[in-house]
C-alpha cells in the first residue's frame, strides 16, 4: 500500500470532514495530549482513508449538463470550469448552479 | 495457573520477569493484563531492557522469546539514535546470534519478530549495516552470528551462500528482506537524513534479488514451495517500495525486473498458482508500466495455457474459487488495452483476450448473487471503449477512421448483447432468496453496466438503438417479459441521447416502439408478468415524455396505461410518470383536463392514494392548468383541485375532533404538500416561448389584475384559506415546513399568478410564529427569500413588509439572549439583517427606521455570536459586520453611509476585541478564513483600526495563549496586519501564523 513517503493528494483537507479533523487536531496539540508529529501522520493517514472510503465505500453517483468554459491538464492534475450547470442525482431530483470547478486527480493509489 | 489472578508485583529478578510475560500471554481480566502490560513496559523502558530481552530470547517458551525480540524493538525504537558504536555492534551481533538460533528451532512467530527487530535496527541505529543480507546470510550459513566488518568487505557471491542455507534460513531471509522493503518504504526520501538509507536499498536489492531468484528457481517440495511463496511477497513488497522511489532510477528497477520471468514461474505451479495470481494481479492494477512488452506477453501465453482451462471450468460450475482467476485476465485486459484495441489479430494480445472478457459475460449466474466477475469485467470494458472513443474523437476530422474501429464495433456488438443477457431480471424463485446484499450487487451491477452502455452509444450511435429496439420486440411479440424489461431498461438509458438527437432517423427509429402493442399489453393486467416489467415500461413513459410530447398520437394510449397502474402496486412509479409526462406535455393535454380531474377524483378513493401519489398527480394536473390560456380558463380547474385539498382539510379537523392525532397529521401535512405541488405546477416553465411581437400590451395589465381582483381573487382566497390547518398541526415541524414551501412556489414568479400571494400574508404568517414554533429557522429562512426577491431591479419595493421583518427577527433576537441557545435561529435571525443589503439598508440603519432603538441590541447579539462556540452563526455575523463596515457600491443616500459609518466607529473597539480574541486562539482554525473578511474590511475603510488592534492586544481579555507569544510577537502581528492592506491571501496566512502561535499548534498540516 501506499504510504506516507509515496503520499496522498490533500485535497480532502478542505473539506469540512478534513476542516473539522484539523480543528480537532489543534486541540489535541494545544492540550498537549499528542505530539504534532503525530497530528500530522493523522493528517496524512485521512488523506489515505478518505480517499480509499470515497473510492470503495461511497456508492452515489449522478449525472449532470453543462456548458464547458475552461479546462486544463497540469501536473496529472485536471481541472474544468463548467457554467449553468444541471445535476440529476440518483433519486431524479436536479440541482442547479451557475458555475462549478472540478478538480480531478489520479484516482489509484499508487501513481504510476 | 494459581498464580494467574495474583496481584501483579513488580519483578525482582529474570524467573519472575519470565512468569510475567507468561501471564501476560493468558486469559485474564483487562485489569490486571494492563498492570502486567504497565510492569513489563517498565521494564522495557529501563536501562535494564537490553539485558533483558537477550535473557529473555535464551528462554524455552516460544512467547518469552518472542517478548524478548518485541523488547529488542521497542529499546531500538526509543534509544536507538542515541546508540555509541560499540553497544549497537553488540545489539546487533545480539540480534543475529538469535535470529540464526531461532531459524535453527524453525519458530516462525520469534524469528518474524527478530526480523522486525532487525530492520528497526537498519531503520534506528546511528551506523550503517551496509550489507545486512549478506551478513545475515553469511551468520546462517556460519551457524553463529559473524562479525560485520569482514563482511562489508567480503567479495563473496550471496548466490554461493545460499547454496549452503537450507529451506526455512531460506524462508527466514526472505522474511527479512520482505519487511526491510516495506519499512524503509514508509521512510521519506526527500530528506537528506533519509536519503543514505535509500541509496544504501540500492546496493542491497542486488542481493535481494539472488535471494528471490533462488528462491523461484529451487522449486518442488513442499517446503521449497513455502520459499517460493515467501519470495513472492518478498518480490511484492521490493515492487511497491521501488516504485515511487526508484522512478528516475532505472538500475533497481531492472533488477527487478529481471525476477518477472522467474515470478511468473509460479503461475504455473498449482500449488503457487493461487498466490501468484493475487501478486501479479496487484502489480498489474497499481504498477503497469512495470512490466515491458515481453512480460506482458509472456503473462498473456501463461494464462492461455494454465490459467484458461482453470477459469473455463470454475465459470461453468460457478465456482467461487475462479474469482482470483478472472481478476487476472481482466487486470491483464486493462494493463494492454492499447494492445487489444489496436491488433485485433494479435493472437495471444487480442484474440485470446476478448475471447476470455467474453467467456466472463457469458457465465451463468446473476451478478452480485453467484456472478461476481461480471461486475469487475466491466472495467475491462469500460476502459476498451474509453480507449477507442479517445482514439476516434481526439483526431482530426480530415485524419481517417482507425482501421481497427469495424473490428470493434462488431466487438461491442457483441458485448451489448452479452450485457443485456446479464441484465435480466432473475425468476421469483431465484430472487425469492435473495437478501439485500444480492439485490444491491445486482442493482449496482445494472447501474455500472449503464454507464458502459452510454460510453458505448458514443461508439455505436444508432446501430445500437436499432439493436435495442430488435431485442425489445422480439421480446415482445413472444412474450418473454423478463428479456422485454432489460431491453426497455437499456433504452431508458440511452433516452437522453436519443432525444437531444432530434434527426428525424433517430425519431423513426424508435416509432416501431411506441406504435407497437407495448403499452396495450402491459397495460392489460389480466395478464401474468412480472410487476418488474411494467415499472419499466412506466419509466419509459417519463424517459421518452420529450418525444412524446412531439408525437401526441400515443399519449392516449400512454396516459391510459398509467392511471390504470395508479391503483396497483406500480403506483409510485404510475404517478412520477404521470407527473413527467404531463409536464412534458402540458400543452398537447389541456382537452384531456376534464378527464383528468375526474379520474383523480376516483383515484383519491383507491388505497394507493397516498402523500407521494396524490403530490405528484396534483402536480401533473397543475402542469396542464398552467398550459391554459385566458387566465380566466384555470379557474374552474383550480377550484377542482382546490376542493380536493379542501376536503383533506375538513376530514383532518373531523379526526382531530375525534381525537386521533396520526390521521389529522398524515391528512394535514398532505393537504399543506398537495397545494404545494398544485403552486409548482403552476409556475410558468423557464423554457416557455415570450412573444415580444404581442401587439396588445393589454394582455398583460389584464393578466396582471385578474389575480387580485373578482374570480382570481377568489382563488387566492382559497389557498389563503387551507392555511387554516396549521391550527391543528403547526406544532408539526413538517407542517410549518410545508406551508413556507407554498409561500415559495410564488416567490420564484416573475408574473402574477394565483401563488403569487401579497408580501403581507408571508409576514403575517411569519408574526404568529414564535421561538416554540418548530422549523422557526424555515419560517426565517422564506422571509429572507422574500426580502430577496423583492431587492431584484424591477421588482415592487416592500419597505413596510421588510420593516415589520425585521421587527420580528428583532423579537426573537431579544427573547433567545444568547445565540448559542438556539444556533438555527440565531443564525436565521441574523441573516435576516444581512438580506437588508442594498436596497433596505435604511431599516437598518436609518435614525428614523421603527427598529431604531433595538439596534444596539441587534449589534451586541451579533457581537456575542462571533465570540460564541456555533458556526454558523459566527460566520453570519461576520458576514453582516463586513457588509456593514464595506462602503456599498449601490447607490444609498448619503445620511445612511454616514450613519453607517458612526456605528462603525462606535462598535469598532469592540468589534476588534472579539476578532483578536478568536484570532488568538478561541476559534477554530477552520474559521479564520471567515474571521480575516470583517478584518480585511476594517484595515482597509477605518483608520482607527491599529489603534483599536493595539488595544485589543493589551485588553485584559486577551487570551491566555502560549509563551511563545510575547508583546513584540503581537506588535509584529499588528505591523503585518496593517501593512497588508488588501491582499486577503496573504492576511489569512498572517493570521493562521499567529493563531498556531497562540494556541502552540504546527502552523499547517501540509507537506509543502
Amino acid at each position: 500500500m501506499a504510504t506516507a513517503a509515496q503520499g496522498y493528494y490533500e485535497l480532502y483537507r478542505g473539506t469540512s470532514i478534513g476542516l473539522a479533523l484539523a480543528d480537532t487536531l489543534d486541540d489535541l496539540i494545544s492540550s498537549r495530549r499528542i505530539e504534532p508529529q503525530l497530528a500530522m501522520r493523522i493528517m496524512q493517514n485521512f488523506d489515505q482513508s478518505i480517499a480509499s472510503v470515497l473510492g470503495e465505500k461511497v456508492k452515489a453517483r449522478m449525472s449532470f449538463k453543462a456548458h464547458l468554459d475552461t479546462y486544463r491538464f497540469c501536473d496529472e492534475v485536471w481541472t474544468f470550469v463548467i457554467k449553468d450547470v444541471k445535476f440529476k442525482l440518483d433519486n431524479g431530483q436536479f440541482v442547479e448552479a451557475e458555475r462549478v470547478k472540478i478538480v480531478a486527480c489520479q484516482s489509484k493509489e499508487k501513481q504510476q | 495457573m494459581s498464580g494467574v489472578n495474583a496481584p501483579v508485583a513488580a519483578p525482582t529478578n529474570i524467573e519472575e520477569v519470565e512468569q510475567l510475560v507468561k501471564r501476560l500471554y493468558q486469559p485474564n481480566s483487562p485489569k490486571i493484563i494492563q498492570e502486567i502490560n504497565n510492569q513489563l513496559q517498565h521494564l522495557q523502558l529501563s536501562s535494564d531492557g537490553w539485558q533483558m530481552a537477550d535473557t529473555l530470547l535464551g528462554s524455552n517458551d516460544s512467547t518469552v522469546r518472542f517478548f524478548g525480540a518485541l523488547t529488542f524493538q521497542v529499546k531500538l525504537n526509543n534509544d536507538g539514535p542515541s546508540l555509541d558504536h560499540s553497544t549497537a555492534q553488540t545489539v546487533l551481533t545480539r540480534l543475529v546470534f538469535w535470529l540464526v538460533q531461532v531459524s535453527h528451532d524453525r519458530d516462525a512467530m520469534v524469528c518474524r519478530k527478530l526480523c522486525s527487530a532487525l530492520t528497526t535496527y537498519f531503520l534506528r541505529s546511528p551506523f550503517i549495516w551496509k550489507r545486512p543480507l549478506q551478513h545475515l546470510a553469511m551468520s546462517l550459513q556460519n551457524g553463529n552470528a559473524v562479525v560485520e566488518a569482514p563482511v562489508e568487505n567480503s567479495s563473496t557471491d550471496i548466490s554461493m551462500i545460499l547454496r549452503d542455507l537450507d529451506s526455512y534460513q531460506i524462508i527466514t531471509l526472505l522474511w527479512f528482506s520482505s519487511t526491510l522493503a516495506d519499512e524503509v518504504g514508509k521512510v521519506d526520501p526527500n530528506t537528506a537524513a533519509n536519503a543514505q538509507m535509500h541509496t544504501l536499498m540500492e546496493t542491497i536489492v542486488r542481493n535481494a534479488s539472488a535471494l528471490m531468484q533462488h528462491a523461484f528457481t529451487n522449486q518442488g517440495g513442499e517446503e521449497t514451495n513455502s520459499a517460493s511463496s515467501e519470495a513472492l511477497k518478498c518480490f511484492l513488497n521490493w515492487v511497491n517500495y521501488a516504485q515511487p522511489v526508484w522512478q528516475k532510477k532505472p538500475e533497481g528497477l531492472e533488477v527487478l525486473r529481471a525476477l518477472i520471468e522467474p515470478a511468473a514461474h509460479c503461475l504455473t505451479i498449482p500449488d503457487l498458482q493461487r498466490h501468484s495470481l493475487d501478486v501479479f494481479r496487484d502489480l498489474l492494477e497499481s504498477y503497469t508500466t512495470f512490466f515491458q512488452p515481453e512480460h506482458l506477453h509472456l503473462l498473456a501465453q501463461i494464462i492461455d495455457t494454465y490459467i484458461q482451462p482453470v477459469l473455463l471450468q470454475g465459470l461453468q460450475d460457478k465456482d467461487p474459487e475462479v474469482l482470483p482467476y478472472g481478476q487476472m485476465v481482466i487486470a491483464l485486459g486493462v494493463a494492454t488495452v492499447t494492445q487489444v484495441v489496436e491488433e485485433p489479430t494479435n493472437q495471444y494480445g487480442s484474440i485470446n483476450m476478448v475471447k476470455l472478457q467474453f467467456e466472463i459475460l457469458k457465465a451463468p449466474g446473476y451478478p452480485g448473487d453467484d456472478d461476481e466477475l461480471s461486475i469487475q469485467a466491466i472495467e475491462f470494458w469500460n476502459t476498451y471503449i474509453e480507449h477507442l472513443n479517445d482514439q476516434i474523437f481526439s483526431s482530426d476530422h480530415d485524419v481517417e477512421l482507425p482501421p481497427y474501429l469495424d473490428h470493434s464495433k462488431a466487438v461491442l456488438t457483441q458485448v451489448v448483447e452479452l450485457l443485456w443477457a446479464k441484465m435480466v431480471i432473475p425468476p421469483n424463485d431465484v430472487s425469492k432468496d435473495w437478501g439485500s446484499d444480492q439485490s444491491d450487487g445486482f442493482k449496482d451491477f445494472r447501474l455500472d453496466a449503464s454507464d458502459l452502455m452510454l460510453s458505448i452509444c458514443v461508439c455505436l450511435g444508432q446501430s445500437m438503438l436499432k439493436q435495442f429496439i430488435d431485442m425489445t420486440l422480439q421480446s415482445l411479440h413472444s412474450k418473454q417479459w423478463r428479456n422485454l424489461e432489460a431491453a426497455l431498461f437499456c433504452l431508458n438509458i440511452l433516452s437522453e441521447n436519443i432525444i437531444e438527437n432530434q434527426s428525424s432517423t433517430v425519431e423513426d427509429g424508435i416509432r416501431p416502439i411506441f406504435s407497437s402493442s407495448l403499452f396495450r399489453e402491459v397495460g392489460d393486467f389480466s395478464q401474468s408478468m412480472p410487476a418488474q416489467t411494467r415499472r419499466t415500461a412506466i419509466d419509459m413513459l417519463g424517459s421518452y415524455g420529450q418525444y412524446v410530447e412531439r408525437h401526441a398520437e400515443y399519449l392516449p394510449d400512454a396516459l391510459r396505461f398509467l392511471f390504470a397502474s395508479l391503483e396497483t402496486s406500480l403506483c409510485n412509479s404510475a404517478a412520477k410518470s404521470i407527473s413527467s409526462l404531463c409536464s412534458t406535455c402540458r400543452v398537447s393535454l389541456t382537452s384531456e383536463l376534464p378527464g383528468f380531474l375526474d379520474q383523480y377524483k376516483r383515484f383519491l378513493k383507491s388505497p394507493t392514494s397516498d402523500s407521494y401519489t396524490k403530490e405528484k398527480v396534483i402536480y401533473a394536473i397543475a402542469c396542464i392548468v398552467q398550459a391554459l390560456n385566458p387566465e380566466s380558463a384555470k379557474v374552474q380547474p383550480l377550484h377542482a383541485l382546490l376542493e380536493n385539498i379542501e376536503n383533506d382539510i375538513q376530514a383532518a379537523k373531523e379526526y382531530n375532533d375525534a381525537g386521533e392525532a396520526g390521521m389529522v397529521e398524515v391528512l394535514g401535512i398532505t393537504a399543506l404538500k398537495c397545494l404545494t405541488s398544485i403552486g409548482k405546477g403552476l409556475q410558468v416553465p423557464e423554457d416557455v416561448v415570450i412573444n415580444i411581437y404581442e401587439e396588445d400590451e393589454g394582455v398583460d395589465v389584464a393578466r396582471d389584475r385578474f389575480w387580485q381582483s373578482g374570480e382570481g381573487q377568489a382563488i387566492q382566497e382559497r389557498i389563503m384559506g387551507c392555511f387554516s390547518v396549521l391550527q391543528i398541526v403547526g406544532a408539526h415541524g413538517d407542517a410549518i415546513e410545508a406551508a413556507c414551501d407554498v409561500l415559495r412556489t410564488g416567490f420564484a414568479e416573475t408574473e402574477p399568478g394565483p401563488f403569487v400571494l401579497p408580501p403581507t400574508v408571508t409576514v403575517s404568517f411569519m408574526q404568529q410564529c414564535t421561538l416554540r414554533t418548530p422549523q422557526l429557522e424555515t419560517v426565517l429562512s422564506t422571509a429572507c427569500t422574500l426580502i430577496t426577491q423583492h431587492s431584484r431591479q424591477n421588482s415592487v419595493q416592500i419597505d413596510a413588509e421588510a420593516t415589520a421583518i425585521c421587527q420580528q427577527a428583532v423579537l426573537f433576537m431579544q427573547q433567545l439572549g444568547n445565540p448559542s441557545l438556539d444556533p438555527g435561529v440565531a443564525q436565521s435571525c441574523i441573516d435576516v439583517f444581512g438580506r437588508l443589503q442594498d436596497r433596505y439598508t435604511h431599516i437598518f440603519i436609518d435614525e428614523a427606521s421603527p427598529i431604531a432603538t433595538d439596534l444596539p441590541s441587534v449589534l451586541n447579539f451579533m457581537l456575542q455570536a462571533i465570540e460564541g462556540v456555533e458556526p454558523f452563526p459566527k460566520r453570519a455575523a461576520l458576514q453582516v459586520w463586513t457588509r456593514l463596515i464595506k462602503p456599498t457600491t449601490n447607490k444609498i443616500s448619503d445620511s445612511i453611509r454616514e450613519r453607517s459609518a458612526q456605528i462603525v466607529v462606535a462598535y469598532g473597539p469592540q468589534l476588534t476585541g472579539a476578532l483578536i480574541r478568536q484570532i488568538a486562539g478561541m476559534a477554530w482554525r477552520s474559521e479564520l478564513d471567515y474571521i480575516c473578511e470583517p478584518l480585511k474590511a476594517l484595515v482597509m475603510n477605518q483608520p482607527a483600526t491599529k489603534l483599536w488592534l493595539e488595544a485589543a492586544m493589551t485588553n485584559d481579555s486577551f487570551p491566555c495563549v502560549h509563551e511563545a507569544v510575547d508583546d513584540a510577537a503581537k506588535r509584529r502581528f499588528i505591523q503585518q496586519i496593517m501593512g497588508l492592506r488588501g491582499d486577503l491571501r496573504k492576511m489569512r496566512d498572517v493570521t493562521k501564523e499567529f493563531y498556531a502561535a497562540c494556541r502552540g499548534t504546527v502552523l499547517s498540516y501540509n507537506r509543502s
